[in-house]
């Protein structure tokens, strides 16, 4: 199997300027990247008095698209610059970017990653990391509320559908609703064990069947700070405030705002794993999940993006895709690699892409009988 | 999630099985009861408080809408497992391994069986028998002779609309690409058919069968198929799958005009009746109209029916017959329309689905669902609208209540008295004593019978607010029209399949609530012109053309992804919640101020939803806009 490291950089971005990142991607030749829609919430304050009385803020979802692009390390400036100088993202309510460092496996896994020789200075924040979180469907908005209000960071919202228990059950998996949402936040490091915690407070995560949480890892990344739809009072709102300090400090850390003295916080059981992200042409990662489970491996959460390759001579990837995203112990990831390439994951029939990554931190609620044996 | 246990299949108990279906078959219950309250004890409310007439046959009624929210759960959950699951597979599959050829093929004839399937089409047929032929013969010739020609007529206009908007999806092209020239095409025709008599009369009912076409079944499949094809396609970034619905709602508008000019040369125009009868028509025309039927004894003698004399034992029969009727119309309508999909699914485009199982239950819920809604429809939601329809005018002038006509046996004519007024005519009256009270009753010589000595009194109801036509009533009756659409397009399964639709493709940046309530204003607003239609008298087309010319200004203004949902709604408020209701508010009011066709209200129904939609979608456009830049803050 071929397997190349490479940098994956996710770009969250107003639907609006989503033309200009495409149109960019086209002129610089990159040839793989997938997008999916999404939304992220801000507060909007009623101005109507009467509904004041009712609910002082309520959200507003602004539609974004997510793109995905994989490059090499040597690239990652270059790329990671350019888009953030077409969408204009030091602007607050623009979008976000950010990078991982990743491992590729696909046949065709070279010819995936993009590669420029021009060499340009890193921009952007490091120290951040991203937290990735799955609820019900219906759920996130209540959720977003508290992040919101709390300052904690702006939350990107996808739909996915939610795989597990649930399809060992028979016919009788109808009654257990599959569709969930994915709430993914990007917060400092140095608070990520606060915004932990807060949002398993606010989703109720530590109940069973509430949803499943992890943080993940990010190399570099400039985060959106738009939180409010409300136009400027002052000459410049709070989150150009906000933006420019960040741009001053040429950090986040003076943002840190939850001290290292954590207040009655329970102590959790974490777990860690890899994070492995399957996509493959739709409705073939459900079949391949389904063959998986004998391994052990239940519980994966599905999402539709968009695949685009711009070569049209050798098309060999179909758009419409599925992408899962399945978080397992480090240690069987070789064993699930091979059990992949047995599943004929990667012929042409299925298109198949994996990619994984390092998860330091999970949690989702486990019975007494499974925490012992962590 | 990273657990390292072999798992399989886990057995369980009836008891456990019940525990996870009884909360799950709750909720589905509740979410539906919830859409059906809202229009059932408004009509209900507004019959008892402001109408003040009790309501005929409640018990068989309130099964009836037991039945309607029954049915509606089983019909939803049905089309979220296994119609609109295979419709998306489907168009996803289908740009890819089948050819130009195929695709055209599959869509026209999925277009004609899904709509031949249509349930609230034959509520058009039931309207038929409330035209006179001599007031509008090609209306009467295309509702009884020829309504098969014209609900295969409407069924091909469904099929070339799919073909035309799959087509545009896989090749990326705009909605109003499409939208414009048809609109100019069917405004020109409704111009031309304005000045010829007959045609005139049936451009209500083109107008309104292309919004029939597209109901409960049809919609959630055409959308999941748009849905799929817009995946899978490499060019539809700027479109999102919708749209299609809307082009089938226009063609069928389309082809009942073509069937129209069609016979029209061959049946005579609209005169009076005694005319009619004294040989106004040849032998070919009394055929065409009639069949092989005669027409003196069709129209010569009406029955009357007496409902309210009915033995137990007979309304059980009559409930029972209707009950296998249903079920038998349901399984004409899913058997046909499954089993193409299904066929072409697994033979021509060789692909499978990951949960089989789902799916065959999912298309038994739908059969399930739809036998018992069309039951409830029948007997629960559409007796009320009729009860209530026919009643409205009560509001701004006397009406007799025939169906709660009483006979007074024993009628001595002696009792009569003679009242006279200030300019002396007079007329005769009788006391009448019901239970304590003794009233007034105008007596009137062809309620006796001297024979049976029976007289059979028609109590009159109204008008509510002092005077004949006073404004007052008119503006309640209004009120109720608007209230009415909106309450009523809370409950349409077909809008709750494409909001749900809408809300998954825009990632819940439109809310399926939000969709809902905007469709539901809308059609609100066009009922409550529609009726204003009928107590003014505005010729349809002084209700179209302007409306038309004003959504296509606000089309241009507003972005793709709005314009596709927008018009989209449209067709898909019209199910078989509103039809009855809507038309039978219609029939009602045009009966008693004596107007020929209650038609086009639905036709102007359908058009407010795309302008509350597209308002909707501008206003979203601003906080977006807001969002991103605060520029125009600035310039304030």
């Amino acid at each position: 199997m071929n397997q190349s490291s490479a940098i994956r950089i996710t770009v969250v971005v107003h639907k609006d300027l989503a033309d200009e990142v495409q149109k960019l991607f086209t002129n610089l030749g990159v040839r793989y990247f997938s997008h999916e829609l999404g939304r992220y919430p801000i507060l909007k304050r009623n101005h109507i008095f009467l509904l004041n009385l009712y609910s002082s803020n309520q959200l507003y979802n602004l539609p974004v698209v997510i793109f995905q692009v994989l490059t090499d390390k040597k690239t990652e400036d270059f790329l990671f610059n350019k888009i953030i100088e077409t969408a204009d993202l030091t602007v607050p309510g623009h979008g976000s970017i950010y990078t991982e460092d990743i491992s590729v496996f696909c046949p065709v896994a070279d010819s995936l990653v993009y590669r420029n020789p021009i060499k340009t200075k890193p921009m952007g924040f490091t120290g951040l990391t991203g937290i990735f979180c799955i609820i019900q469907r219906g759920a996130a908005d209540t959720m977003s509320h508290y992040i919101l209000e709390n300052g904690v960071a702006v939350p990107t919202i996808t739909y996915g559908v939610g795989r597990g228990l649930r399809d060992r059950l028979g016919l009788l998996r109808i009654t257990i609703p599959k569709e969930k949402e994915i709430v993914k936040l990007i917060v400092h490091s140095s608070d990520a064990e606060h915004a932990l915690d807060f949002i398993i407070e606010a989703g109720k995560l530590d109940l069973p069947g509430k949803g499943f949480i992890f943080e993940y890892p990010i190399k570099r990344g400039l985060i959106n700070t738009k939180i409010s739809l409300d136009g400027p009072k002052q000459a410049a709102s709070m989150e150009q405030v906000i933006s420019a300090l960040d741009q001053l400090y040429g950090n986040i850390d003076w943002r840190r705002q939850f001290t290292n003295f954590r207040k009655g916080a329970r102590k959790r059981s974490y777990f860690e794993g890899v994070n492995i992200h399957l996509n493959a042409k739709e409705g073939s990662v459900e079949k391949v999940l389904m063959k998986l489970s004998k391994l052990g491996i239940s519980g994966a959460t599905i999402s539709q993006d968009r695949l685009i390759k711009l070569d049209e001579e050798n098309s060999l990837f179909n758009p419409a895709r599925d992408s899962a995203n399945l978080l397992i112990p480090k240690k069987m990831l070789n064993e699930v690699i091979a059990e992949l390439e047995a599943l004929d994951f990667f012929t042409e029939e299925t298109e198949g892409i994996v990619y994984t990554m390092e998860i330091p931190r999970a949690f989702s609620y486990q019975s007494k009988h499974n925490q012992q044996k962590k | 999630m990273a657990r390292n246990e072999k798992e399989e299949t886990i057995h369980i108990g009836s008891k456990e099985a019940l525990a996870l279906i009884i909360p799950y078959f709750r909720k589905k219950f509740w979410e539906q009861t919830k859409s059906v309250v809202w229009v059932v004890s408004y009509m209900t409310l507004f019959q008892l408080i402001v109408l003040r007439i009790p309501i005929k046959e409640a018990g068989i009624i309130s099964l009836g809408i037991f039945a309607v929210i029954i049915g509606l759960t089983f019909f939803m959950e049905g089309l979220y497992l296994g119609i609109m699951p295979l419709g998306e597979t489907i168009g996803l599959r289908l740009p890819q391994k089948g050819n130009l050829f195929t695709i055209i093929v599959f869509c026209l004839f999925v277009g004609i069986v899904a709509t031949l399937a249509e349930p609230a089409i034959s509520v058009l047929k039931q309207s038929g028998s409330a035209v006179n032929p001599w007031d509008a013969p090609l209306l009467f010739h295309l509702l009884n002779e020829g309504a098969d020609v014209l609900f295969l007529s409407i069924a091909i206009g469904v099929g070339f609309s799919i073909v035309f908007g799959i087509i545009r999806i896989i090749y990326g092209i705009s909605l109003s690409k499409f939208l414009v020239p048809s609109l100019i095409i069917l405004i020109l025709i409704t111009i031309y058919a304005f000045n010829n008599e007959n045609l005139r009369l049936i451009s209500g009912l083109a107008w309104d069968s292309g919004v029939v076409a597209t109901g409960s079944l049809t919609v959630p499949l055409i959308v999941a198929l748009g849905l799929g094809v817009s995946k899978a396609s490499r060019t539809s970034d700027t479109t999102t799958g919708f749209g299609v619905v809307t082009l089938a709602s226009l063609f069928p508008i389309l082809s009942v005009f073509v069937v129209g000019l069609y016979f029209a040369p061959n049946l005579p125009q609209p005169m009076p009746k005694e005319k009619f009868f004294a040989g106004g028509i040849t032998v070919e025309q009394s055929k065409l109209l009639f069949g092989e039927k005669n027409p003196e004894t069709l129209f010569g003698i009406s029955e009357k029916e007496h409902n309210s004399q009915l033995s137990i034992h007979n309304k059980l029969v009559k409930i029972m017959e209707g009950m296998s009727e249903s079920f038998s119309d349901s399984l004409q309508a899913i058997i046909p329309l499954a089993g193409c999909l299904i066929l072409f699914l697994y033979v021509i485009l060789r692909e499978s689905l990951p949960f089989t199982d789902e799916l065959y239950l999912g298309i038994l819920f739908v059969f399930i669902g739809l036998a018992i809604f069309n039951f409830g429809i029948f007997f629960g939601l559409s007796k009320l609208g009729s009860q209530v329809g026919n009643k409205l005018p009560s509001s701004f002038r006397s009406i007799e209540l025939t169906d709660s006509t009483r006979e007074i046996k024993n009628f001595n004519p002696k009792i009569v008295f003679t009242a006279t007024d200030e300019h002396g005519t007079t007329e005769d009256f009788f006391y009448l004593k019901d239970k304590k009270s003794f009233s007034q009753i105008p007596f009137r010589d062809k309620n006796y019978d001297s024979k049976s000595e029976i007289y059979s009194y028609v109590p009159i109801h109204g008008p509510l607010f002092g005077k004949e036509d006073n404004l007052l009533g008119y503006f309640v009756a209004l009120l109720f029209a608007f209230l009415l659409g909106y309450s009523a397009t809370l409950a349409e399964p077909a809008l709750s399949a494409l909001a749900t639709s809408v809300e998954e493709v825009t990632v819940g940046t439109v809310k399926k609530r939000v969709l809902i309530q905007a469709v539901g204003i809308g059609v609100g607003l066009g009922t409550l012109l529609g009726i204003l239609k009928i107590f003014v008298g505005i010729p349809l087309l002084y209700i179209l053309l302007p409306s038309y010319i004003f959504l296509v200004f606000l089309t241009l203004l507003s972005k793709p992804e709005f314009i596709d949902i927008a018009w989209d709604s449209a067709g898909v408020t019209t199910g078989p919640i509103t039809v009855p209701l809507i038309i039978v508010l219609g029939l009602g009011i045009g009966n008693q101020l004596n107007i020929v066709d209650g038609f086009g209200i639905l036709s102007s129904a359908a058009i407010f939803p795309v302008l509350t939609v597209l308002v909707m979608g501008l206003w979203m456009e601003r906080s977006r806009r807001q969002s991103l830049t605060n520029i125009e803050a600035e310039e304030k």
